[in-house]
C-alpha cells in the first residue's frame, strides 16, 4: 500500500466514522490479575518480549524502562524484584499469530495496573471468609470490592494468573500433586470464581467476556495443557457451570513465563496462543482493508 | 447440651411459608427466597459485656429537730456498719448515724418564741364570712399559731447523719457479629433477654463455648472473634469506668455473657440481605428479612377500595331519592361513570382472589435429605459437581464455594444443614437440603417439614436392615397431617458417595454415569423427566 493509498483510507475511515457507517474500532483493556508472586509481571514481560520481537506490537514509553529492568530476571528466571506500586505495565499488540498459520491485526492493550498482588490476595480471602462483603468505602475490603466491581465492568477481559506451586517447591509439589493442585484451586482460583460470581451478582454485565486463567510455571510443576484443563473442568465445575450460564467465556491456558532465553521467537511458551485466542474472543480483530 | 439453631430449615420453612401463602401475594411481590437459594451460613454469638461493681457509699445529711426531742435520738461517735452479705449488695437497707460531735442547739430562725402568725387569719384573730366578721376557728382570736418545725418550742437541734448505702452498679455493652444490621440484631438481642421463659443469664460461659466451640469458631468465623476481641477490649472501658463513681469502690465481677447467632446471608438484586436467629432451641428469636408491602399492589387495592366506596355511594344515593322523571334518564344511569368503573372494579377483585385462590404452584421445588448418622455425606457436592461438569444443570445460589471445598476434602459442619439450589435446563429450579441432625427433629418441625418439602429421600445404612429414621420421621409427619410427600428410601453402601467423590477428584469416575446414578432419586421423588445436555 503505497503512502497515497494509506492517506485515502484513512480519509475513508474518518468520513465513515463521521456518517456513523462504520468506527474505528478502539483498543481492548485486558487487566492481568493474580495474587503476589504469581507471575503477572513476567507474563506481560513475556507478552511484550513477543509483541517487540517479531513486531507484533510495541511497549509505550512509559513501560519501557520498567520493561528494560525486569527483563533479565525474567529470561534467565530469576525471582522477579517487588513491582508493587508500579502502575504503568502497558503492551500494546497490532498482529497476533493464527495457530493455523498467518496473522491478523488487532488493536489489543495489557495492562497490569489495575490491582496489586497483596490487595487482590486481601481481596480473595475477604470474599472466602466474609460472605456478606459488599462494596463499600469505609471497610477496606469493600473498597477493594468496589475497585474489582469497576476493573470487571470497565473492562472488555479479564486474564487471572494462577501459580500453582505458590509456596510449595518443585520437590514437594511433585511428591503429592493431586493434593497440592486441589490446595491451589481452593486457595487461588475458587476465590476468584468467588469474586467474578459476587461482581456479576453486583450487576456486572460478564456476557461474552472473555476470563481466562493462565497457568505459569509449567517448567517447576510438570503438569501438562491437558491434565491442568482436566483438573479444572473437574474441579471448578459447580462455579464455571453457573458461570457459563451467565455466557461467560472461560479459557484455561499455561503459560511458560520465564527462562525462554533460547525461545527466541517464544514459540512453545504458549503466549501466542494466549494472545490469538484473547484477540478473537475479544473482537479485536481489525477489519481487514 | 442445647442444640444449635438450624438457619437453613428455618430459613426454609419461612420461605416455603411465604411462598406458599396465598392471601399474600395479593399485597406482597414474589419472595425469591428460595430461588436464590443460601449463599452462607455463618454462626457466631452476641455478647454482651458487664462489669457488676459494688459500692460503699457515704454520703452527709443535715438533720434538725425540736430541741427537747435530741434526747430521743441515739447519736453515735463513729459510724457502727454493718456491711451486707456477698449476695445482699444492692437489695441492703440504707444505714444512718446521727453523729454525736455535729449536735448544736439554736434558735429557730422561723419563728418568734415558737409562734408564728396564724395562717387563716393572717394574725389579725378574725376573718369575715359575708358582711359579718368573725372569730378565726384556728387561733381563736389569738392570731398566733404554734411553729410546726420546732413544735413551738423556739429551739432547734441540728446533727449531720452518715448515711450509708451499698449499690450495686452495672456498666455493660453489646457486641455484635456484624456490623450493619445493629439496630435490628440489637432490639432482636434486648428482647430475647426480656423474655421471662428464657434467661439468657443461664447460659454460662462453659455452656455456650462448648455450644459454639467459640474457640475454633475463631478460626471459621470472623465475626465469633471479633466479638470476642470486642469484648475484651470493653472490659477494660467498663471497669474503669466502673471505678469511676464518686463513691468507695469495693468489688466487681466482669460477667460475658454470649449468646449463640446465627445468621444467612443472601443477596437479593446485589444487596446482601440477613436472616438472623439469636438465641438457642425453641426459644430463639428469629429477625427473617423484611418484606414490604408492594407499593404498587397497595395502590392499586386503594384505588379499588376507593372506586368501589364511590360506586356504593351513587348506589345510595339513587335509592333513596327519587327516581327521575324523564324516560332517557334509566339510560344515562347505566353508563354513569360510576358505575362502570364500580363494575370493573368488583370484576377485578374477583379476579384477584381468583387468582389468589387457584394460582399455580411455584416453580422451586423442595427436597429434603435425611441421612442416618450424624457425618453429613458427599452427595450435594458431587450431586453438584457432576452435574455441573454434564452440563445437566447450573447451582443457582453461592453455594458452589462451600461446595467445591467439599469436593476437595474440607470437613462441612455437621451441626448445619447444607443446601443447595440448582437451576436445571428446563428452567426449573429444585432446592435441596440435606437436614442435619434429622434425629433431633421434634414432632411440629417434622409437621412443618411435611408441609413444606415436595419430596424426602433417606440416606440409610441399609435399606433392608434399618428403617428406624424413617419410621420416626414418617410417624412423627403422620401424627397430626397426612403425609403429602413422596419418599424414596437409597443406602448410603449403594452410592458410594465417598469413593464417588474421590474418584471425581482424581478423574477415574464418569461424571455423566455418576450424575445419573445421584440424581435418580431426585428424579423419583418429584417425577422429573430425564435431565437433558444443553450447555457445552
Amino acid at each position: 500500500m503505497t503512502t497515497t493509498e494509506r492517506k485515502l483510507d484513512l480519509y475513508l475511515d474518518y468520513v465513515m466514522a463521521l456518517l456513523g457507517l462504520r468506527v474505528t474500532p478502539t483498543a481492548r483493556r485486558v487487566p492481568i490479575l493474580g495474587v503476589e508472586g504469581s507471575g503477572k509481571t513476567s507474563l506481560i514481560v513475556t507478552a511484550a518480549q513477543y509483541a517487540s520481537s517479531g513486531g507484533h506490537g510495541n511497549v509505550p514509553l512509559d513501560s519501557l524502562g520498567l520493561f528494560n529492568s525486569l527483563q533479565p530476571y525474567v529470561v534467565s528466571g530469576r525471582p522477579l524484584p517487588a513491582t508493587v506500586g508500579y502502575t504503568r505495565f502497558k503492551v500494546e499488540l497490532t498482529r497476533v499469530h493464527e495457530p493455523g498459520g498467518g496473522w491478523t491485526d488487532v488493536n489489543l492493550h495489557l495492562s497490569s495496573d489495575d490491582i496489586p498482588g497483596q490487595d487482590f490476595r486481601r481481596l480473595c480471602d475477604a470474599i472466602t471468609r466474609r460472605p456478606d462483603l459488599s462494596p463499600d468505602k469505609k471497610d477496606p475490603a469493600g473498597v477493594l470490592l468496589g475497585r474489582f466491581r469497576e476493573l470487571l465492568a470497565g473492562s472488555d477481559g479479564l486474564i487471572f494468573v494462577v501459580d500453582l506451586l505458590r509456596t510449595r517447591t518443585p520437590q514437594e509439589f511433585t511428591s503429592d500433586p493431586r493434593r497440592f493442585v486441589g490446595e491451589a484451586y481452593a486457595d487461588q482460583v475458587q476465590p476468584i470464581m468467588d469474586a467474578i460470581v459476587l461482581a456479576a451478582r453486583l450487576g456486572v454485565d460478564l456476557a461474552r467476556k472473555p476470563i481466562f486463567f493462565v497457568f505459569t510455571k509449567p517448567d517447576l510443576h510438570g503438569l501438562d495443557m491437558d491434565s491442568i484443563r482436566r483438573d479444572f473442568d473437574r474441579l471448578l465445575a459447580i462455579p464455571l457451570g453457573a458461570l457459563r450460564a451467565m455466557l461467560v467465556n472461560i479459557g484455561v491456558y499455561s503459560v511458560q513465563c520465564a527462562c525462554w532465553g533460547q525461545d527466541q521467537d517464544l514459540a512453545h511458551t504458549g503466549v501466542d496462543r494466549l494472545l490469538s485466542d484473547l484477540a478473537h474472543a475479544l473482537g479485536a480483530v481489525e477489519p481487514r482493508r | 447440651m442445647t442444640p444449635v439453631s438450624d438457619l437453613t430449615l428455618s430459613l426454609l420453612l419461612m420461605a416455603r411459608r411465604r411462598e406458599r401463602s396465598h392471601l399474600r401475594g395479593l399485597l406482597f411481590a414474589r419472595d425469591h427466597l428460595l430461588a436464590s437459594g443460601l449463599e452462607q451460613v455463618v454462626e457466631a454469638a452476641i455478647g454482651r459485656v458487664a462489669v457488676r461493681s459494688r459500692h460503699e457509699q457515704v454520703t452527709r445529711e443535715q438533720r434538725e429537730l425540736p430541741a427537747s426531742r435530741r434526747t430521743r435520738v441515739r447519736f453515735y461517735d463513729r459510724p457502727e456498719t454493718t456491711p451486707p452479705a456477698d449476695g445482699d449488695f444492692g437489695s441492703h437497707p440504707t444505714q444512718r448515724f446521727p453523729l454525736a460531735g455535729t449536735v448544736s442547739e439554736l434558735t429557730c430562725p422561723g419563728c418568734t418564741s415558737g409562734k408564728i402568725d396564724c395562717g387563716r387569719c393572717r394574725g389579725t384573730g378574725g376573718i369575715s364570712r359575708g358582711s359579718s366578721p368573725q372569730t378565726c376557728p384556728r387561733c381563736h382570736g389569738s392570731g398566733k399559731a404554734s411553729h410546726r418545725r420546732c413544735a413551738g418550742e423556739g429551739r432547734l437541734a441540728r446533727f449531720e447523719v452518715s448515711v450509708h448505702r451499698w449499690p450495686v452498679r452495672t456498666e455493660a455493652a453489646i457486641r455484635h457479629p456484624v456490623d450493619r444490621p445493629q439496630p435490628r440484631v440489637r432490639l432482636a438481642f434486648e428482647r430475647l433477654r426480656r423474655r421471662e421463659n428464657l434467661r439468657v443469664d443461664d447460659l454460662s460461659l462453659d455452656t455456650v463455648l462448648e455450644h459454639l466451640g467459640l474457640e475454633h469458631l475463631g478460626d471459621v468465623s470472623p465475626a465469633a472473634e471479633r466479638v470476642r476481641q470486642g469484648m475484651l477490649a470493653d472490659q477494660g472501658g467498663l471497669e474503669a469506668a466502673a471505678r469511676g463513681h464518686h463513691d468507695r469502690y469495693l468489688f466487681h465481677r466482669t460477667t460475658l455473657e454470649l449468646a449463640p447467632a446465627g445468621y444467612v446471608v443472601r443477596r437479593r438484586r446485589g444487596r446482601p440481605c440477613w436472616y438472623w436467629r439469636i438465641g438457642a432451641g425453641a426459644e430463639a428469636l428469629e429477625v427473617g428479612p423484611a418484606q414490604w408491602p408492594c407499593p404498587w399492589r397497595v395502590g392499586g387495592w386503594l384505588a379499588t377500595a376507593t372506586t368501589l366506596l364511590a360506586t356504593a355511594e351513587w348506589a345510595a344515593r339513587r335509592t333513596l331519592l327519587p327516581a327521575p322523571a324523564q324516560p332517557w334518564s334509566a339510560l344515562a344511569e347505566v353508563s354513569d361513570p360510576a358505575l362502570v368503573a364500580g363494575g370493573l372494579c368488583a370484576a377485578a377483585v374477583a379476579l384477584a382472589l381468583a387468582w389468589a385462590a387457584t394460582r399455580p404452584q411455584p416453580s422451586v421445588r423442595t427436597v429434603v435429605l435425611l441421612r442416618e448418622g450424624s457425618t453429613p455425606t458427599a452427595y450435594l457436592p458431587c450431586l453438584a459437581a457432576t452435574g455441573s461438569f454434564s452440563g445437566a444443570l447450573t447451582v443457582a445460589d453461592r453455594t458452589y464455594g462451600h461446595l467445591t471445598r467439599t469436593l476437595l476434602g474440607g470437613a462441612p459442619d455437621p451441626r448445619q444443614s447444607a443446601s443447595l439450589s440448582l437451576r436445571l435446563t428446563s428452567g426449573e429450579t429444585v432446592h435441596i437440603l440435606e437436614l442435619a441432625r434429622p434425629e433431633d427433629l421434634s414432632s411440629d418441625q417434622a409437621r412443618h417439614l411435611a408441609t413444606a418439602v415436595d419430596g424426602l429421600i433417606f440416606v440409610v445404612q441399609s435399606p433392608r436392615a434399618n428403617t428406624q429414621l424413617r419410621n420416626l420421621v414418617e410417624q412423627a409427619m403422620s401424627d397430626r397431617y397426612p403425609v403429602p410427600t413422596t419418599t424414596v428410601l437409597i443406602g448410603r453402601s449403594a452410592l458410594h458417595l465417598e469413593r464417588l467423590r474421590a474418584d471425581y477428584v482424581n478423574s477415574v469416575a464418569d461424571p455423566a454415569a455418576a450424575f445419573r446414578a445421584l440424581w435418580q432419586p431426585v428424579r423419583t421423588v418429584l417425577d422429573l423427566p430425564a435431565p437433558q445436555r444443553s450447555i457445552s
